[in-house]
């Protein structure tokens, strides 16, 4: 089980935060902007786990990349 | 971390690069698509335009003689024009040419050819197409400024959208890429470290992990005592050599899991070297240490059994507790071994540090050092103590001190530097020194008319070193010293350790022809019948008896019975440490011959000395 601890700082949380609304809007609300049906839905997709995780202050790639490599046996 | 930075650097680029090449290739594709769609459109629209035309030959055959006249124009668009061209290569046009279009060339020789014109800084396609009755007919289009690139919008945030996940994509898979090195590296690392902090053999950490340990118990703030066990296994040395090595490596393995953490309560234990061990505990009080140090023994009670044979092994343990036995790693080690050695060589089971033990102390090097330097550069003296004749009431010898000032009026004891001296090889330097200086002296005195037997001490490396006693003749024979005027004086107890050559050695001094003595006679264990057998000439009863003669009847009992053996065995008796007349008294009346001590004159230098000489002085005077 993957403990959720906090491993992104605030100021990144609120950047990712934004940065994924933002991304949510282009993709999936302003369809004008994108008007190409994948790339639409590639960046709504995108702005989803932003928000995810700047709302969870948890990044899964960070926990991947940064635990693992101070952990391990 | 810098290898993470550099790998999103060189992905980023890598991934930038991508996008150019990719994105310069759709922009290619989608102009070369757009082209070919305006080219089959200009042909289209020829063909359109000429059948369109071709219904009114007539009319346009008649416009050509008779210019200008009604034109269709309403059949070409605004971004175009159409140029119509007889046999006779005159020209018309349709729609709104710009000014310089007559200058434009066009290479109309290939039919159905499509080619790029510039005419006032404007491009155009032009298309042509010829026609049965000898008229050809020319479009020029205007290359819409969409042709340049990206024809629309949703090419381009298509493109854009790309480029942002692709460079996305690249900074994870460098993240992922720098997590796996640096966990490659880590795992490298760990392996080196566990290999550089243990024991192979037996897989306990080593010296190095020990200290660590050590300084990490050390600097914490506990009110516990830190001590440090050093073990060493006793016959260890025999095991290896008659079993071999396999043996004593196997043993090593067996006592450190017999010592293992589940057995004892210990911070850590390490392989220091060969057979030895070191283990670090907490303990609260110091009663503990005997508890723990049973407990390390209890588990190594059962003998360790091989195929064959049944080992019983036994520890020497030293201990050393921070912080009362040092303050600081290097120095707990230290004393903990010097412990250690201690209980070697009392062959006890464990022994505690302690500071008066230590024979390893910055004090004594830098005397060692002083040593050293003093005897390299002579500055030791030799200082002359009377012996005093009590049948002639006469000084008729002198003993030879060597005297080591250190520093103003003060002196360092010869019972402090002799041993210095004798345990770092100086002492062979200092003997010859003080031979060397002692027979110019008796050189000296007999020349101003003074006859005295000189003493001198010789220690056991002296005795045992044939170059010694060539230099003794040597010396004796530059200075024209009669042999018998020197005496050299022997500690019991270097002829004790000396036992089995001793006889034969000091029968080759004696053949040189000096006298020997026995010094400190008493102090040692051996018997004067054992000594009647050996060439000496002289005893010289140890101080400790004769400054006890006043007070005790036992050493007044002790001295009266050694002079007496001594003398009928036919030896010379030389009583040390006479401090009062009365001792003077009660020896001359057990016919002691000579004696020396501070009642008859300190150590003194030779100058001095020669004073006395002269005045003749005698004792029992006032």
């Amino acid at each position: 089980m993957i403990q959720l601890s906090k491993n992104i700082r605030p100021i990144e949380r609120g950047i990712r935060s934004l940065v994924g609304l933002l991304l949510i809007y282009l993709g999936f609300i302003d369809t004008g902007t994108i008007p190409d049906a994948l790339f639409s839905f590639l960046v709504g997709l995108f702005g989803v786990a932003n928000l995810t995780s700047g709302l969870l202050g948890w990044c899964p790639m960070y926990h991947l990349t940064r635990t693992t490599a101070s952990d391990g046996e | 971390m810098q290898l993470r930075g550099w790998l999103v650097v060189a992905f980023s680029t890598l991934s930038l690069c991508i996008i150019i090449i990719f994105g310069y290739m759709a922009h290619r594709t989608s102009q070369e698509t757009r082209l070919n769609t305006e080219y089959s459109f200009i042909q289209q629209r020829l063909q359109t335009l000429s059948w369109l035309l071709g219904q009114e030959t007539r009319l346009i055959q008649e416009h050509f003689s008779r210019m200008p006249g009604p034109v269709p124009d309403q059949l070409i668009g605004t971004e175009e024009f159409l140029v119509i061209q007889n046999r006779q290569g005159i020209t018309r046009t349709l729609g709104n040419p710009p000014a310089g279009w007559q200058n434009a060339s066009i290479n109309l020789d290939s039919t159905d050819d499509i080619s790029h014109v510039r005419i006032d800084n404007k491009h155009f396609l032009a298309g042509t197409i010829s026609l049965d009755n000898g008229l050809s007919l020319t479009l020029y289009r205007l290359i819409s400024h969409r042709l340049e690139g990206f024809h629309d919008y949703s090419a381009w945030s298509r493109f854009v959208v790309a480029a942002m996940l692709t460079l996305w994509l690249a900074i994870w898979g460098a993240l992922i890429l720098a997590a796996w090195i640096s966990r490659q590296l880590d795992r490298q690392n760990r392996r080196l470290f566990y290999h550089a902090m243990h024991d192979s053999l037996t897989g306990l950490p080593n010296r190095l992990m020990l200290r660590q340990e050590l300084e990490r118990l050390i600097n914490q703030p506990a009110a516990a005592l830190v001590a440090l066990y050093v073990l060493d296994i006793e016959r260890f040395q025999e095991l290896n050599d008659t079993l071999g090595h396999v043996y004593g490596d196997d043993l090593l393995k067996k006592i450190g899991e017999r010592l293992s953490r589940n057995k004892l309560s210990y911070e850590l234990m390490a392989r220091m070297g060969s057979d030895e061990f070191g283990i670090i505990a907490l303990h609260d009080k110091h009663e503990q240490i005997k508890e723990f140090a049973d407990q390390i023994n209890r588990q190594l009670e059962r003998p360790v059994s091989f195929d064959k044979i049944q080992f019983h092994t036994k520890l020497n343990i030293g201990v050393a507790v921070f912080p009362e036995h040092g303050e600081e790693t290097n120095s707990l080690i230290q004393n903990a071994e010097v412990a250690l050695s201690r209980a070697k060589s009392l062959k006890q089971p464990l022994i505690l540090y302690k500071h008066e033990d230590n024979p390893y102390s910055i004090a004594r090097l830098k005397l060692i050092s002083e040593l050293h330097h003093a005897i390299k550069h002579h500055e030791l003296q030799i200082h002359y103590q009377a012996k005093y004749d009590l049948e002639s009431g006469r000084i008729t010898g002198a003993e030879a001190l060597a005297r080591w000032e250190y520093g103003k009026d003060n002196y360092i004891p010869p019972d402090t530097f002799i041993p210095l001296a004798e345990q770092t090889g100086l002492i062979g330097q200092l003997s010859r020194q003080m031979l060397y200086g002692a027979i110019r002296q008796w050189h000296e005195w007999y020349r101003q008319g003074h006859d005295i037997q000189l003493s001198l001490n010789i220690c056991s490396s002296d005795f045992e070193d044939p170059l010694f006693r060539e230099d003794i003749r040597r010396c004796l024979s530059q200075w024209q010293v009669p042999p018998g005027r020197i005496i050299l004086e022997i500690t019991e107890n270097t002829l004790m350790e000396t036992h089995d050559t001793n006889r034969r050695l000091l029968e080759s001094l004696r053949d040189s022809g000096v006298i020997l003595s026995i010094d400190d006679f008493g102090t040692g264990f051996s018997s004067l019948a054992y000594l009647r057998h050996l060439p000496i000439t002289e005893i010289k009863i140890d101080k400790v008896f004769i400054q006890g003669m006043v007070d005790s009847l036992n050493d007044r009992a002790i001295v009266k019975t050694v002079i007496e053996l001594a003398h009928n065995l036919g030896f010379q008796v030389v009583a040390e440490g006479v401090e009062d007349n009365q001792t003077l008294l009660l020896l001359q009346e057990m016919g002691c011959e000579v004696i020396q001590g501070y009642h008859i004159g300190r150590p003194v230098p030779a100058n001095e000395f020669e004073d006395r000489l002269t005045s003749k002085e005698s004792v029992t005077g006032p």
